[in-house]
């Protein structure tokens, strides 16, 4: 994998779309996380007690019609969906690209990356309801015959893992090469890299990618408990705080980029992904997977650290932001969300300032990139 | 239930599954051409109806009945449906123009003939049904 | 670029578990599909699906105690054809710490059995909260869809990366197809690249039939999936899994590869340490329908796109594809639009060569089809053979191409097109060739 890419024709970053916790553009969630304000509350849908987490990141009043309008199509969505479209329409918006003006749609390629138990208990209640016969134990007959009948016929639009993804497409008129990952911040990065190689390769003119996630509900709290997400809470009062948002970047290469006018927020100049074997060493893994990175040493480091989470790499910046802890783990939609505050930063700082976006958190996939200010 | 009153039970519940505003919908409009049906929509709307009204609407309703009315007839041939089906369903969905019901149609393309007066009568002869008396207990 | 090769294949299907056994069914017309006995579905609307046999779980359990208490079923049925697969290339205990693995799953919702017992509460997510939680030793109600990939991946140290795509029927043959731009690419000269899926459950089999795609002639099941036929009413659900070894070609002959001499009676390679060669990898394309959310684009510009990029991306022109390993769902649109989308990308060609349908045997396998489909493929230029459509009795004016339907076909053509097209528009399209220096 490239550490350094050729300036030649790079990939560059071209707009960003953002619905957080912290707020709905970069710069709001680099102030709000620069200041000091945290997300972090009490969930406010359900109570918290029985689990090791007391808070979560939620997204005050969000609605998806203020980004895309009155659609039939939102009836079909879940939360995740409902974000994952926002956040492309705000990339989309901010990039200023049209499709099929600016590029045919079938060279606008699609990668996202949605997370673990995307559906709500909500949703699936009334089929749970009536397949439990009165000692609540599962029923698979009255699943059939009872249960099937109350459920509304869209439910399985509003589960399955790749939706979100192909609402984007449908809304954006994205018709080129895809995948949808699952369910980590990794796989948020795979998204990213996949975005990046496919316009490198030239299979694609632009690419949008991002990721979408949820963990503000119970059922999410459940499967992260289960998972061992929580358990830096349950030893050392502190650990991730699951969050819900939704982020996208709009890519493309430098040189139709600047054809076309568009305002360039940075260059990818390099990434590095690395498979994170289970007794490495936190730091020393990490800092060996990103040094081919910060030689010399970045401006700014967008940090993956979160409590309770050893996600660092001892890199030292001038500037090193925080979202984690303060704007939630965005787990699916994470990647996304530091790549974007990265470009934010470098559009701060000016040409020739490189930021270090950390992609790192659960599971085995880790993920850097480096940003450079044209 | 009067035609009017149904219909007017069914005009928001369209307008949930396609979007198009109450105030155009009508007895006339062609949900799919009309307005923009698509599968979902469609199979969300009988759900929709199901629960509003505490009726049952069998997936392939119209066919159901057409297959009854030909027993030993035959359906379809080579995918399209015969003379004898397109007579009945004629006669069962009067409110779609007859000249609509050709030959070369199939039974897949059923759904995008289906008109909100299709809906609203075949409510009215459901709840009538339930008035009767159910048939099945 | 690096030229890319299929060096191993493990199956597990409704057909038959191995290889093998898969591609001998397969090609004599046997239907994989009957009754579901992996639940009760005597009350369900579908009562048929297409199962895995016979595949013994506690043995598997035995050869990987990572997942010892794997409840998930779908995990398994990768197991099984990773370990096939990684075997048939001779890499069971091989050296894959700079190995890619790329896989393909489908949707994992959570046990319902774990959770009516919270259903009598008014308030089901504090119940559930206060039920599951306190038993620290339960497994989880929800499988993450990475597991596959994770015990994989632990289990013969692949380190090179794992992916895990979720994009549902588009999935299987999209790892493929990633894999080998990973290769073709340098990122690695060894991928595993497969998927594994299980809708043989309450919610998948539900979920499915209230979406009206799905075949309820549960009376005669074999049948039920008629793709291209004129009755066509729905497809039937299946589970399986797939992987497939690709490597470069200069990594395959460093390890001593050689064209697998074709063996009429049976593909087992006794070499295990040497790489066989079955076919190559020639391109990949992928799109999106980005039209509606339940309905394909009448035209199927989706699956058009698809085709003509894995025909660009591999260099080759509408006269050079020999075989067309269709969709083929058996769902009315979904035949339909397929046949105009081969005529429009490959023209006259169209109706020259075989377009078969797996799944009128295997049933649709989601997330797994993709990948079934290209070991299919592979077998098919392999072995010189293509598989029927079964059931396909009745003609469809609008489905005019050659379908196999009279039994399995004698083939030495030189490529194999495959396609797989998603439910929320993702398409995929991978074109095969026979492995020639």
């Amino acid at each position: 994998m490239p550490e350094e890419m050729p300036v030649a024709d790079s990939v560059v970053v071209t707009g960003v779309g953002t619905v957080t916790p912290l707020g709905a553009t970069p710069d709001e969630v680099l102030r709000r996380v620069e200041a000091g304000e945290s997300a972090a509350r009490p969930p406010s849908r359900f109570d918290a007690a029985p689990f090791s987490c007391p808070v979560c990141a939620e997204i005050p009043d969000f609605d998806p019609r203020r980004f895309v309008g009155e659609s039939k199509a939102l009836r079909l969505m879940n939360a995740d969906a409902a974000l994952a479209v926002a956040a492309a329409r705000l990339a989309m918006r901010d990039a200023r690209l049209a499709v099929d003006a600016d590029y045919p749609g079938d060279e606008t390629a699609l990668y996202g990356a949605t997370g673990l138990a995307g559906v709500p208990l909500l949703d699936v209640a009334p089929l749970v309801r009536y397949s439990a016969d009165p000692n609540g134990r599962f029923d698979a007959r009255r699943f059939g015959s009872v249960a099937l009948k109350r459920v509304r016929p869209i439910l399985s639009f509003r589960i399955l893992s790749n939706m979100p993804i192909s609402f984007v497409s449908i809304f954006e008129g994205l018709r080129g090469p895809n995948a949808v990952y699952n369910p980590w911040e990794g796989q948020g990065a795979h998204a990213i890299v996949a975005g990046i190689r496919a316009v490198e390769r030239g299979e694609a003119a632009c690419a949008l990618v991002g990721g979408c996630d949820v963990k503000t509900h119970e059922l999410a709290f459940v499967a992260l408990e289960q998972q061992g997400v929580f358990r830096p809470w349950r030893i050392g009062g502190k650990g991730p705080v699951p969050g819900e948002g939704a982020a996208f970047l709009v890519l493309e290469s430098q040189r139709r980029a600047e054809a076309r006018g568009a305002r360039i927020y940075a260059r990818v100049a390099g990434y590095r992904l690395g498979t994170r074997p289970r007794d490495a060493n936190g730091s020393a893994w990490y800092s060996s997977l990103v040094a081919p990175l910060v030689s010399p040493p970045p401006a700014a480091i967008v940090s993956a650290a979160e409590d309770g989470a050893p996600a660092t790499d001892g890199t030292a910046a001038r500037t090193t932001v925080k979202p984690k802890a303060s704007a939630g783990n965005l787990f699916a939609a994470a990647a996304a969300l530091q790549v974007a505050l990265g470009a934010a930063l470098a559009w701060r700082l000016g040409p020739g300032a490189r930021i270090l976006a950390n992609c790192f958190g659960h599971g085995t996939e880790q993920a850097a990139f480096l940003l450079e200010a044209v | 239930m009067t035609e009017q009153e149904i219909f007017e039970r069914l005009a928001p519940l369209i307008t949930e599954v396609t979007g198009i505003p109450p105030e155009t919908v009508t007895m006339d409009s062609v949900l799919v051409t009309d307005l923009g049906a698509e599968s979902i929509d469609l199979l969300d709307l009988s759900f929709l109806i199901e629960e509003a009204f505490g009726i049952t609407i069998e997936a392939n309703e119209f066919e159901a009945q057409v297959r009854e009315r030909i027993p030993g007839g035959v359906y379809e041939r080579s995918g399209c449906l015969t003379e004898e089906a397109l007579a009945e369903l004629r006669e069962a969905m009067p409110e779609v123009e007859p000249r609509r019901f050709a030959p070369g149609l199939r039974a897949a393309d059923i759904p995008s003939l289906l008109t909100v007066a299709v809906f609203v009568h075949l409510v009215q002869r459901k709840l009538d049904q339930h008035v009767e008396g159910p048939v099945h207990a | 670029m690096n030229r890319v090769v299929v060096t191993g294949i493990g199956v597990v299907s409704p057909v038959g578990n191995g290889r093998e056994t898969f591609w001998r069914n397969l090609t004599a017309g046997t239907s994989g599909l009957g009754p579901i006995t992996l639940f009760d579905a005597s009350a369900f609307p579908v009562r048929i699906g297409g199962e895995v046999k016979g595949l013994d779980l506690a043995d598997l359990g035995r050869r990987f105690p990572e997942a010892a208490r794997e409840r998930d079923r779908k995990v398994w049925l990768g197991l099984a054809a990773a370990e096939e697969a990684l075997a048939d290339a001779g890499f069971a205990n091989g050296d894959l710490r700079e190995a890619a693995l790329h896989v393909g799953v489908g949707l994992e919702v959570f046990f319902l059995e774990d959770v009516t017992a919270a259903a009598t509460e008014a308030d089901m997510g504090r119940a559930l909260a206060r039920l599951i939680l306190p038993d620290a030793g339960r497994e989880p109600l929800q499988t993450p869809l990475d597991r596959l990939g994770q015990v994989l991946g632990d289990h013969y140290g692949i380190f090179g990366g794992r992916y895990t795509n979720c994009s549902a029927c588009a999935a299987g043959a999209q790892v493929i197809g990633e894999a080998l731009r990973d290769l073709q690419e340098g990122n690695c000269a060894v991928a595993l690249a497969g998927a594994a899926d299980s809708m043989l459950n309450p919610l998948g089999v539900g979920g499915f039939s209230l979406l009206r795609v799905l075949s309820t002639e549960n009376d005669r099941p074999q049948t039920a999936c008629r793709p291209f036929d004129a009755s066509r009413e729905g497809t039937v659900l299946g589970e399986g899994g797939a992987f497939l070894v690709l490597e470069t070609l200069d990594h395959a002959r460093a390890r001593g590869a050689r064209l697998a001499v074709a063996r009429p009676r049976g593909l087992s390679n006794p070499r295990a340490t040497r790489a066989a060669i079955y076919a190559e990898v020639l391109g990949y394309g992928a799109s999106m329908d980005a039209f509606r959310v339940s309905d394909p684009e009448p035209g199927g510009r989706g699956a058009v796109l698809a085709m003509t990029k894995a025909l660009a991306d591999a260099g080759l022109r509408p006269e050079e594809v020999d075989c067309v390993n269709a969709h083929g769902t058996g769902t009315p649109k979904n035949d339909a639009v397929e046949t105009a989308a081969v005529k429009e990308v490959l023209g006259d060609r169209a109706r020259r060569i075989p377009v078969h349908a797996v799944k009128s045997m295997t049933g649709h396998m989601i997330a797994a089809s993709g990948a079934v489909e290209a070991a299919a493929a592979v077998l098919t230029l392999r072995t010189g053979t293509v598989p029927p459509t079964i059931n396909l009795r009745t003609p469809d004016p609008e489905c005019d191409l050659d379908y196999v339907a009279d039994g399995p076909r004698p083939f030495d053509g030189r490529t194999v097109l495959a396609n797989s097209f998603g439910f929320g528009g993702q398409n995929a399209a991978l074109l095969f060739g026979r492995y020639e220096r």
